[in-house]
């Protein structure tokens, strides 16, 4: 089976799908083939040899329309398909698009053909977005910044992929020898960039860290790997650099000599970043520098004994913080007050959070839509009533459908228009219905382009299927306004 | 950039018309799903790249 992974998004989400490509080489039957952007094609070199390698070079197909040359749409229309035609006629048998984007959705679309065995975002015949999968589902509906999901993001790409994943899958290049690049033993890294300002830790910050690891621990190197432009002014530091204490690599490295360099690493400090993903699977473990502009369950690291020193800001963490994290790997220092990686388990999150937050609520409620765990308990009024509010339109929906299934030329858009109104709302006003909406919204994505009678009936089905998950927590519960907290409590089932 | 910017909203402004019209003329054929590709590749490129997973919602 030939398959091709579509993976046009950055470099970190390239070494995120490292895990389920080695788990698809497992298959004997299977002949992997990779495209990635040509611009990130360095984060491909060390994968197994048996991955063939393709490179979509955005650059060299818009070039003409940049540069307004004459007839230049036409040209890059011609780059395009000289790209296209060299995918195509490789044949997949099965095409998975991990990127989530309407450039890739496209894409594959014009990759695939009938008999074509499709995962991940694609397009219908009428050039709407196809979401063939349930994986893919789940990603549309709960994945993101600001969203509910849990599961790491090498997770939720293998499930799209339908491989399972070994800890085995977790591997840098082969024959991965000592860098050339750092001579000795105990050295921390320190990435000190960020591809965002958002999850960068300030200058400042990071030379209060240096110094202060430097006086604590004698014995300890630092090593600072980043692009020329994220390297600091080491000018107070000429001493350990002359002692070789400081190593400076800023701009030295390709990206793909980070592996040696963090393999060899008793830890490695820094924000969401290339690094922490390279770290993870060369089993270096993690001191992860993060925020809320990050959302650590997807993309944080996942080797072992990482921990999350984790805050509102980047700005609010503070140099102690930094150093009381990187206490735990040399003075055994206590971990619980960090989030901390735990041993995988199928279906569950990769990390424990010790913190209480509403946050959990929201999760739970994922994990028993999708995963079939124990409901929620819901004991905040406002989620009750925006859970009976989500029933009851879904019912007004449900009574329209039946009318115009009776009567096809009978006009009740205006109504579930108005029905679609009411979800948007109850999902904007409340987190948990928010979820909800958002299953709802993606189920009709799905739907397609199919006969009217099929699209009753299927759409007939989403709206039931909503409705019966609402009624587990409300019943025939009618919650208004007016009434009494004590009244509503004696008619809860 | 700027510059280069300016040109790639001009072209995906004419992108986007041609493909609406070739839509309503002779609905979405393969010739349109490449201008629609190169709609994507040129959008990509006016917020910088940002090809972060987490995209917006595709439409």
């Amino acid at each position: 089976m030939k398959i091709l992974y579509i993976q046009l998004a950055r470099l970190g989400d390239i070494y995120l799908s490292w895990p389920l490509l080695h788990a698809s080489l497992r298959n004997p039957e299977a002949e992997v083939h990779f495209l990635v952007r040509e611009s990130f094609k360095g984060a491909t070199i060390g994968l197994d040899p048996k991955i063939q390698v393709h490179s979509l070079d955005v650059k060299s197909i818009l070039e003409p329309i940049i540069q307004q040359t004459e007839a230049g749409l036409d040209i890059s229309v011609v780059r395009l398909e000289k790209v296209l035609t060299a995918l195509g006629e490789e044949s997949f048998d099965r095409i998975v698009n991990l990127t989530f984007s309407p450039l890739s959705s496209f894409l594959t679309h014009a990759l695939q053909t009938p008999s074509t065995d499709v995962r991940g975002y694609t397009r219908h015949a009428d050039g709407y977005l196809q979401i063939p999968d349930d994986s893919s589902a789940y990603f549309y509906a709960q994945v993101g910044i600001n969203k509910p999901n849990r599961f790491h993001l090498t997770d939720v790409l293998a499930s799209v992929a339908g491989v399972e994943l070994e800890t085995q899958d977790w591997r840098g290049p082969a024959h991965l020898g000592k860098s050339s690049f750092v001579e000795s033993d105990g050295y921390f890294v320190m990435h000190t960039g960020g591809s965002q300002k958002s999850k960068r830790w300030n200058d400042e910050a990071w030379m209060s860290l240096i110094q202060k690891t430097l006086e604590r621990w004698k014995e300890i190197k630092v090593v600072l790997i980043g692009s020329s432009h994220e390297g600091l002014n080491l000018g107070q530091f000429d001493d350990a650099v002359d002692s070789g204490r400081l190593i400076s690599l800023f701009g030295k490295t390709r990206i793909e000599d980070l592996f040696g360099i963090v393999k060899g690493a008793k830890a490695c400090i820094g924000p969401d970043s290339v690094a922490m993903h390279v770290a993870s699977l060369v089993n270096t473990p993690c001191i992860n520098l993060s925020c809320r502009a990050v959302n650590y369950w997807e993309t944080g690291p996942v080797s072992e004994k990482s921990i999350v020193v984790l805050k509102e800001t980047m700005d609010e963490i503070s140099v102690q913080d930094a150093l009381d994290a990187m206490g735990t790997f040399l003075e055994n220092g206590p971990q619980f007050q960090w989030v901390q990686v735990v041993e995988r388990k199928m279906n569950q999150p990769r990390y424990l959070d010790p913190s209480q937050s509403a946050e959990n609520l929201s999760w739970d409620l994922v994990s028993a839509m999708y995963c079939g765990t124990a409901l929620p308990v819901l004991d905040q009024m406002s989620d009750l009533q925006a859970f009976c509010q989500i029933r009851d339109l879904c019912q007004l929906a449900l009574n329209e459908i039946d009318k115009i299934a009776e009567a096809p030329q009978r006009n009740s858009l205006n109504m579930l228009e108005v029905v679609d109104s009411g979800f948007e709302t109850v999902g904007t006003l409340n987190n948990l219905g928010g979820i909800l909406i958002s299953w709802l919204n993606t189920e009709k994505i799905r739907l397609g382009p199919q006969p009217f009678e099929q699209l009753i009936m299927n759409t007939q089905r989403i709206y039931r299927q909503l409705f019966d998950f609402c009624m587990l927590f409300t019943g025939d519960l009618n919650i208004t306004p007016e009434e009494k907290i004590d009244e509503v409590a004696e008619m809860v089932p | 950039m700027n510059q280069k910017e300016d040109a790639l909203k001009v072209e995906l402004r004419r992108l986007k018309e041609t493909t609406k019209r070739l839509i309503e003329t002779r609905g979405y054929t393969k010739e349109v799903e490449k201008l629609k590709i190169l709609e994507e590749m040129i959008r990509e490129q006016i917020v910088n790249e940002n090809t972060i997973h987490t995209t917006r919602t595709p439409g």
